[in-house]
């Protein structure tokens, strides 16, 4: 999604320009691009007079930010303790190597997907979890995981 | 805002909800679990063949919060005669509504069978899953729907407001919530009562309330089913405490990862602020309370008071020494009472059936002190390798053997027992020898673990405790927020060396050097994430220290996790030659003709355990 001029200054409008509340116009970036660009910290730095170094300090402190743009179905591997012991950890390793990413959040040159891990998802009688965009996958597997791509794959083309 | 009057709340608590000029009430489950398995599919296909079958105005259909039998979700219990159906898919619906909700004659083979008898249980109140439970905290999950208040009201919700407002002085509550002895349920076990008094003292203001809703402990799930489930009871236990301490503004910190949790507290506070059981004069007394809610960015040293305060001022959550206290000078510097979601859900049931009734649930004495013993229920995730998983509340002083075999079934496919680990990343790991422990905060400190915020992990026999611990090591390696040494530094080497172990290139006395560092980090590590880091680590050594031994001194991994020192193997005797590992193994490694026994290459084997997951005749084993 590209930034527009003025989607800045709707967030920042938004919660009236009180920069104590940086956290909660970060928020609103993330929810609206899917990631922190480089354009909307500078000029979020700029309108609140809050140094970049700060807004960097709290984009990478908190795990719900993330600073490069995610795929176009980011999936999540739950690694919470009731999914590693069913597995979760030799999930992410396998769509890891199915998509051939070498490391979590980078996306696939096609930008479809992007996966990384997360900490617990609170679907813990379900283990292993997986979630693509807002669905969740309970008792799922590598190989299931693997036949998903698939099919979204299939779809896409 | 209007406020309604007094005796309009009574009457729509007397008046019972406007469900019983159903005939039959399907409370069709809504937890996040049962979502995820189709549950909405379900309430469809129901709703369509009710409707077929003309039964539309005799049968309501209710979405519930979390009923808390996760595993064989999605679940539904036909009310008012409690039968429970399970594992359900919408082609079971048009069979099911024509033969019980027409005919009257429950489905058989949609019930529970517990793996022993085989034998149907129809009721809910007698699956072994169900029967030892004793909800208190969870008192509405499954009987109302909890995006509408008035089913809340109608069973006796907002009545502890109602009391405490007309009949009690902010002192008494606070009285009478230190005589109940209830401690806090996020973890710590601090006694409410102290801490509501102490936030009542304090002579700044204003003062806050706030719900901590942060649920970080992986593994744990229990505040994000009550808010889903219940919400109101969460509301008015704030307010509860709100009259108490002095305050007319409160919080709630909830995860940004819990977006079903989300949307029905909003809905909640809305519903409330209309009844005006939120904002000014609340039911004609005086009293202004009302509710915001701020959304967690994703820490998990939120979940820490001050990390928690630090991060709505909209600043890093980084801890500060704990000197100074929060109930005195919290968020914004002002006196802030904090308490988690299970705590307050637990405040209107004490305040509307006296102090005396809930001491008589649980284990100790708190006459004299609340930290006497532990009093009430708890709720906890029973999940990992046991049959039953889902969420339980039981009477403090439970045994361990109790939830993980009459509740939860016992282990499941057939494997032995190892290990159960609670109290999440600062808790501990207990093994078989410590089943008929007796749950409570201080008999769980004892062994070395923790009550926390309930999450209870069971393991087997195919678990390794090395792993574990590195688990947790590596999980809090992640998550410390980098500001005291002891737990940024510690933590990192507590973390290599696990890794070395686990890989087999540990060398003799690393053990040692591991538990000596455990004991530093204890004891200078500024907040309790990096203090409560060491157990998960010190417990599997004191209980499984010839584990780590194996690892280091033979280069093995008796649980056969560790991939480094491990190797794939298909047995013969049992391969039929389906030929499906060799189809998904993504190396390629697999080989053999078929209908005959195959063989792995071991040198081409990356362990990734694919093999060992699609194999149905159990023939791949490891090494």
């Amino acid at each position: 999604m590209e930034v527009q001029p003025n989607d800045v200054d709707n967030i920042v409008d938004r919660w009236r320009g009180d920069r104590s509340y940086l956290i909660e116009m970060l928020q609103d970036v993330q929810e609206q691009f899917h990631y922190i660009p480089k354009e909307v910290a500078e000029k979020l730095s700029s309108d609140l007079d809050v140094p970049l170094t700060h807004i960097f300090h709290i984009t990478t402190f908190y795990k719900g930010f993330t600073l490069e743009p995610r795929g176009k179905y980011p999936i999540s591997v739950c690694t919470g303790t009731a999914c590693h012991v069913k597995g979760g950890a030799r999930i992410l390793e396998n769509v890891m190597r199915e998509l051939n990413v070498s490391r979590e959040g980078e996306a696939t040159p096609d930008g479809l997907f992007s996966v990384e891990s997360v900490r617990c998802l609170g679907c813990c009688g379900l283990a292993p979890v997986v979630t693509v965009g807002d669905d969740v996958y309970g008792r799922t597997s590598s190989t299931k995981v693997n036949r998903l791509i698939k099919r979204i794959k299939g779809k896409e083309r | 805002m209007s406020t309604i009057p007094k005796q309009v709340l009574e009457e729509s608590q007397t008046a019972g909800r406007d469900l019983s000029r159903f005939r039959m009430q399907l409370m069709l489950c809504s937890g996040t679990a049962c979502v995820s398995s189709g549950s909405h599919k379900i309430k469809d296909a129901l709703e369509r063949e009710l409707a077929k079958q003309n039964l539309d105005d005799e049968v309501a259909v209710v979405m519930t919060g979390c009923n808390g039998f996760c595993a064989q979700g999605p679940v539904m219990v036909v009310q008012p005669d409690g039968i429970f159906y399970q594992l359900l898919s919408d082609k079971d619906i048009p069979l099911l509504v024509e033969e019980h909700m027409l005919k009257g004659r429950p489905v058989e083979k949609l019930m529970y069978k517990p793996s022993a008898t085989k034998t149907a249980v129809p009721k809910m109140s007698e699956i072994g899953f169900f029967k030892k439970q004793r909800l208190l905290a969870l008192r509405n999950r499954g009987l109302i729907d909890p995006e509408k208040i008035e089913e809340y009201i109608a069973r006796d919700g907002y009545k502890a407001l109602a009391k405490v407002l007309t009949k009690m002085k902010p002192e008494e509550v606070v009285q009478e919530m230190i005589a109940s002895g209830l401690r806090g349920r996020g973890g710590g076990g601090f006694p409410t009562g102290i801490k509501w008094k102490t936030c009542r003292d304090a002579p700044e203001s204003p003062k806050y309330v706030v719900c901590n809703a942060d649920e970080g402990d992986p593994g744990a799930y229990m505040d994000r089913s009550i808010v889903e489930s219940d919400p109101h009871v969460v509301l008015e236990g704030m307010a509860i405490a709100a009259y108490a301490v002095g305050a007319k503004k409160g919080y709630v910190y909830i995860r940004h990862e819990y977006p079903l949790a989300l949307k029905r507290l909003q809905k909640a506070i809305a519903d409330a602020r209309e009844y005006g059981l939120l904002g000014k004069n609340i039911l004609d007394q005086g009293f202004d309370f009302d509710i915001s809610i701020h959304l967690g960015a994703g820490a998990f040293v939120c979940g820490e008071s001050t990390a928690l305060m630090a991060s709505m001022e909209g600043r890093v959550g980084e801890p500060r020494a704990k000197y100074i206290h929060t109930v005195e000078h919290g968020l914004w510097d002002r006196p802030t009472n904090l308490n988690n979601v299970e705590t307050y859900a637990n405040v209107p049931q004490i305040m509307l059936r006296g102090s005396k009734w809930f001491t008589s649930i649980g284990t100790g004495d708190v006459s004299k002190s609340p930290w006497g013993g532990s009093k009430g229920t708890k709720v906890f995730s029973l999940v990992g390798k046991v049959k039953n998983t889902g969420l339980v509340e039981v009477p403090m002083g439970t045994t361990l053997r109790e939830i993980i075999f009459d509740i939860g079934g016992g282990i499941s496919n057939g494997k032995k027992f190892k290990a159960v680990q609670t109290g999440g990343p600062s808790g501990g790991v207990i093994p078989e020898s410590l089943l008929d422990l007796p749950v409570d905060f201080d008999q769980l400190t004892k062994v070395g673990s923790m009550m926390g915020s309930g999450g209870m992990i069971v393991m087997n026999e195919d678990d390794c405790m090395v792993d574990i611990a590195r688990y947790f090591i590596d999980f809090l390696v992640g998550e410390s927020c980098g500001k005291c040494l002891p737990c940024r530094e510690g933590l990192r080497q507590m973390s290599s060396m696990l890794n070395d172990i686990c890989s087999g290139k540990a060398e003799k006395g690393t053990i040692d050097l591991l538990e000596n560092l455990c004991y530093t980090v204890r004891d200078t590590a500024l907040c309790a994430l990096g203090r409560g880091a060491v157990n998960p680590v010190l417990t599997t050594i004191k209980y499984f220290r010839e584990e780590y031994e194996a690892h280091i001194n033979k280069k093995k991994c008796p649980a056969g996790v560790c991939k480094a020192l491990i190797t794939y193997k298909i047995d013969a005797g049992k391969c039929n030659g389906c030929t499906l590992c060799a189809r998904e193994c993504p190396q390629q490694a697999i080989t053999g003709e078929k209908l005959k026994p195959h063989k792995i290459n071991t040198d081409l084997c990356i362990r990734c355990g694919v093999c060992r997951d699609v194999c149905n005749q159990d023939a791949v084993y490891v090494k």
